[in-house]
């Protein structure tokens, strides 16, 4: 199997991409509905995802697919800063270089590496966060110091930590049904 | 020009459904210049493998294991790339909606002739002359999902001709269209047949060729069983070409079973002051109708003109004024929806579970297992009860989807165009089931453009006219006459326009 | 015969770089701290993409949604003591700031077709590893809206429940009935939609020219040019 993605390989490449992001944004608009569930978006958008992306690396498991994905993932959720797209790459990069380990083959390198990947599902909470920065900048004209403390106080600096890890446990889960939905839909129906 | 040699080709299938089977067993075939070639025969026959070998899809796009020699204008297939092969073979596949690549026309004009290199002067020529001679006038420059189907198809060819091939390869062309498209796209083969163009179609459909084809080749079972001129295919008799599998090739010969004329019943369906608005454009209008019970109607009518819409205002997904009453009673989006059962064209957007067995009990509370046992059986579907739903044939899943309908004991059942790409036994097979399925539920609709299912199983027709008028009338000796005349005059309508669409 | 144009339908045609220039650089000024004037001049400028690109229904929308926050905001912003009133100030603060995005982002999705893209790609010499998968994203993406709402619409008759209940308590079951008739119906489709541009000679490794000849003329140049401008004046603290 020659090392580039063919024509027709980079054409499944969109599609799939195509679904996925429908499905990133679809989940960053639920999500977003309360800030409680907004701080799980990593988490649950990984675990919805997952199907999507198993069936993807394995259609097309050779290097390049997933950072492709990665790429156009990262330009979607990249609207207000770059700090998004960068990070997608990141992690893109080591969900390549995880499941590459298992020559892209093997279920579990895959869903390891998926679980890098979906670490990247911060973004648009990345997106809210700069724009909470431009807020607190502007509130504080109106209302002072000590009122825009108080809001602070609700989103911490370890926060986004928690939510990458919050993302990548997410990612184990989708990866793990998407191998299931593998097993009991894709592969039986053929289009793997 | 072409040249087939010893082809066998082996399809690698998928793990519920592994088939090892050749799809193509020692073939050989020698097609000329300007010939116009209709491979025909049973689904599955192989018709579709060759033309794949024929634009190069198989082996490079479509793994597979190809032994032979597939020689284009003395060149081997092996030895080229599918670019370079779409140089001078031209390729129109069954589905509108999945050949398009751009979301304007004009671009999807281009696209073929950007690929190729071409300067854009050049690309402008082209285009100009793909527009005139297809009469695209009003098709450029507009979105194209708002185009219909048989429109779309006309792109598609534009977008091909334009990159001027000599080699016009068609998979099951008209599977979409409705008659007036297969009329259009009979204009655009004549057009490239008198321009010397070399011309191979793998069809179920033959109506529409009849004075185009040079030479049919008949397939089954992977292998060439024989090869007709047009006079000799037309006197094979109407009961051989069923054999064949084969659909009709005139109107006049259909042959319509009818079944004994039942008592009246009483009033399943009653649609009052019906009326739905889009955009300020009322689409819809039925004062007053009434279809009885253990009725099958046909709607019939051009696309666009509310097949569709009227049945999703019974199943409760658009919105209307007027009153549509369900046996005597108005009943809410929920009622209705677990009354009724709609089998798309695409089955694959309604198939959910594991299994065939699973797909069957899904969505009824307290499983009966004999029952559902006892329904696949009658539908023949059995031996399939453990498979998954999408590995399943074409025909296999709408029977699967009627078994589904059936456990449900659902009262209404809705079809959108069933028969589109099914072969001569699949079709007739399907009238078999809707015709034993007719005293099951209450009221079956199906919308179609295939005469043949028509005039086989249908008992009233319902025209839509674009003009809002609509026409309800049953199918007996008149009704017949009239539906033939209906349908041959709307495909007639189109040949005499010679290239000019309205 | 009417004169092949070219293709996304706007009254004054926009090079996709600079549409796309300026949906970064509009995001990136809306996120800092920024004079409500500079806000104003913003909004304006995507209202008049909007309408250069006909989506008068969307400049209605969302033009008319900024204003009206905006008026709300500077009439009661100060009055409102209530939790609940700052919360919702704060909600409308938050929609203010995205307006402009997604009527940029709206620009470049509605405004210009696959073919621009993928000439203004290809003019940037962006590699066809990149170009090919973008554009087909593009195509693609009405396709998956549509099957996902035939797949609901079947789930409604099948009597598979959709609604909140079902993602909150069967929410693997939910997934997998919507996920697996999604993938393999779209599994179909792209596969299908691969062989059609193959066939048309489609080729990552061959080069390939374009219809549209997408080049930064005035409009370009005058709309970065003015987004600039507003930028320097706002850092440089002229605007207040």
């Amino acid at each position: 199997m020659k090392k580039k993605l063919s024509t027709k390989e980079l054409i499944l490449a969109g599609a799939f991409a195509a679904i996925f992001v429908v499905g990133l944004i679809a989940m960053a608009v639920i999500t977003g509905f309360t800030p409680v569930t907004f701080l799980m978006v990593a988490f649950l958008t990984g675990i919805v995802l997952g199907p999507i992306y198993m069936l993807y690396i394995n259609k097309v498991p050779k290097r390049g697919t997933i950072l492709i994905l990665a790429a156009l993932c990262g330009l979607v959720m990249s609207s207000t800063s770059f700090y998004p797209l960068l990070f997608s790459l990141l992690c893109g990069l080591a969900a390549e270089v995880t499941s590459g380990l298992g020559n892209f083959e093997s279920p579990k390198h895959n869903v390891l590496g998926y679980g890098f990947f979906s670490s990247m599902f911060v973004g648009p909470f990345l997106s809210i966060l700069f724009a909470k920065e431009a807020f607190f900048k502007s509130m504080t004209q109106y209302y002072g110091e000590a009122y825009v403390a108080n809001f602070a106080s609700l989103a911490p600096e370890g926060i986004i930590l928690g939510l990458i890890i919050s993302g990548f446990i997410g990612g184990i889960i989708g990866g793990v049904l998407g191998n299931k939905a593998l097993k009991h839909h894709f592969k039986r129906a053929g289009i793997v | 020009m072409i040249r087939l040699n010893n082809i066998s080709v082996a399809y690698e299938g998928g793990q519920d459904n592994p088939s090892h089977q050749n799809a193509l067993d020692n073939i050989s075939l020698t097609i000329e210049k300007g010939e116009c070639i209709v491979l025909c025969g049973k689904s599955g026959c192989g018709k579709t493998t060759i033309t794949r070998l024929l634009n190069g899809l198989i082996p490079m796009f479509y793994p597979a294991g190809l032994q032979g020699e597939v020689m284009l204008m003395g060149k081997s297939t092996r030895d080229m790339t599918i670019r370079e092969i779409s140089q001078f073979v031209g390729s129109v596949f069954q589905n509108p909606k999945s050949q398009i690549f751009n979301v304007d026309t004009t671009g999807e004009l281009a696209f073929g002739c950007e690929n190729q290199g071409l300067s854009r002067d050049a690309i402008h020529h082209r285009l100009k002359q793909s527009v005139q001679d297809f009469s695209l006038e009003k098709l450029i420059n507009r979105d194209i999902f708002r185009l219909s189907g048989g429109e779309k198809q006309r792109i598609a060819c534009g977008s091909i001709y334009a990159m001027n091939p000599d080699i016009y390869v068609l998979d099951e062309p008209s599977s979409n269209l409705d008659l007036q498209s297969i009329g259009q796209l009979h204009n655009i083969l004549k057009q490239l047949k008198s321009q010397g163009k070399t011309i191979i179609i793998s069809e179920h459909r033959l109506h529409y060729l009849k004075e185009l084809a040079t030479r049919y080749i008949f397939l089954e079972d992977g292998k060439i069983l024989n090869e007709y001129r047009p006079a000799e295919l037309e006197a094979v008799s109407e009961a051989d070409k069923r054999k064949m599998g084969l659909r009709t090739q005139d109107f006049d010969q259909i042959d319509s079973k009818r079944v004994a004329k039942q008592p009246l019943k009483e009033v399943a369906m009653d649609f009052q002051q019906l009326l739905v608005r889009r955009n300020k454009q009322t689409i819809l209008k039925m004062a007053n109708l009434q279809i009885r019970k253990n009725t099958v109607l046909a709607i019939v009518g051009e696309n666009g003109v509310g097949k569709s819409c009227l049945i999703a205002c019974v199943m409760g997904f658009l919105n209307y004024q007027g009153d549509i009453l369900l046996n005597g009673s108005k009943k809410n989006k929920q009622a209705r929806q677990a009354e009724s059962f709609l089998v798309m064209q695409d089955v694959n957007s309604q198939l959910f579970a594991r299994t065939v067995f699973d797909e069957v009990l899904l969505g009824v509370k307290s499983p009966d297992l004999k029952k559902a046992h006892a329904i696949l059986d009658q539908l023949g579907l059995s031996a399939l009860s453990q498979r998954h739903p999408a590995s399943l044939s074409g025909g296999q899943k709408q029977r699967l989807a009627i078994a589904s309908a059936i456990y449900g004991q659902k009262k209404y059942l809705f079809f959108d165009e069933p028969t589109s790409g099914l072969d001569r036994q699949s079709m007739e097979a399907f009238c078999q089931l809707i015709l034993e399925n007719r005293e099951v539920v209450d009221v079956t609709v199906i919308i179609t453009h295939d005469l043949e299912l028509i005039l086989g199983c249908a008992d009233e027709v319902l025209l839509l006219n674009r003009d809002l008028s609509i026409d309800l009338y049953p199918l007996d000796e008149a009704g017949i006459k009239k539906t033939r005349t209906l349908f041959i005059n709307l495909y007639e309508k189109q040949l005499q326009k010679e290239g000019l669409y309205v | 015969m009417p004169a092949i144009t070219l293709q996304s339908n706007s009254v004054v045609k926009i090079d996709p770089r600079t549409k796309l220039v300026l949906f970064l650089l509009i995001n990136i000024m809306m996120m800092g701290n920024k004079p409500v004037i500079v806000e104003v001049l913003l909004a304006g400028i995507s209202c008049l993409l909007l309408l250069n690109g006909r989506l008068i229904k969307e400049t209605l929308l969302y033009g008319g949604l900024f204003f009206l926050l905006l008026a709300i905001d500077s009439g009661y912003g100060l009055q409102v003591s209530t939790p609940i009133g700052q919360g919702l100030i704060i909600a409308s603060r938050m929609i203010r700031l995205f307006l402009p995005m997604v009527m940029c982002f709206t620009v470049l999705m509605k405004n210009t077709t696959v073919s621009e893209f993928i000439a203004a790609f290809q003019k940037a010499h962006l590699p066809m590893g990149f170009i090919i998968p973008f554009a087909v994203m593009v195509r693609f993406v009405p396709t998956v809206k549509e099957e996902y709402q035939a797949i609901v619409q079947a789930m409604s008759y099948r009597g598979i429940p959709m609604g909140v209940k079902a993602v909150l308590f069967k929410p693997f079951m939910t997934l997998e009935y919507v996920m697996v008739p999604l993938l393999i119906s779209s599994a179909g489709v792209m596969d299908e939609l691969a062989a059609a541009a193959m066939t048309r000679g489609l080729d990552r490794d061959s080069i390939r020219s374009n219809l549209v000849d997408v080049k930064l003329r005035l409009p370009d140049y005058t709309l970065m040019a003015g987004v600039i401008i507003i930028f320097i004046l706002m850092k440089k603290g002229w605007l207040g």
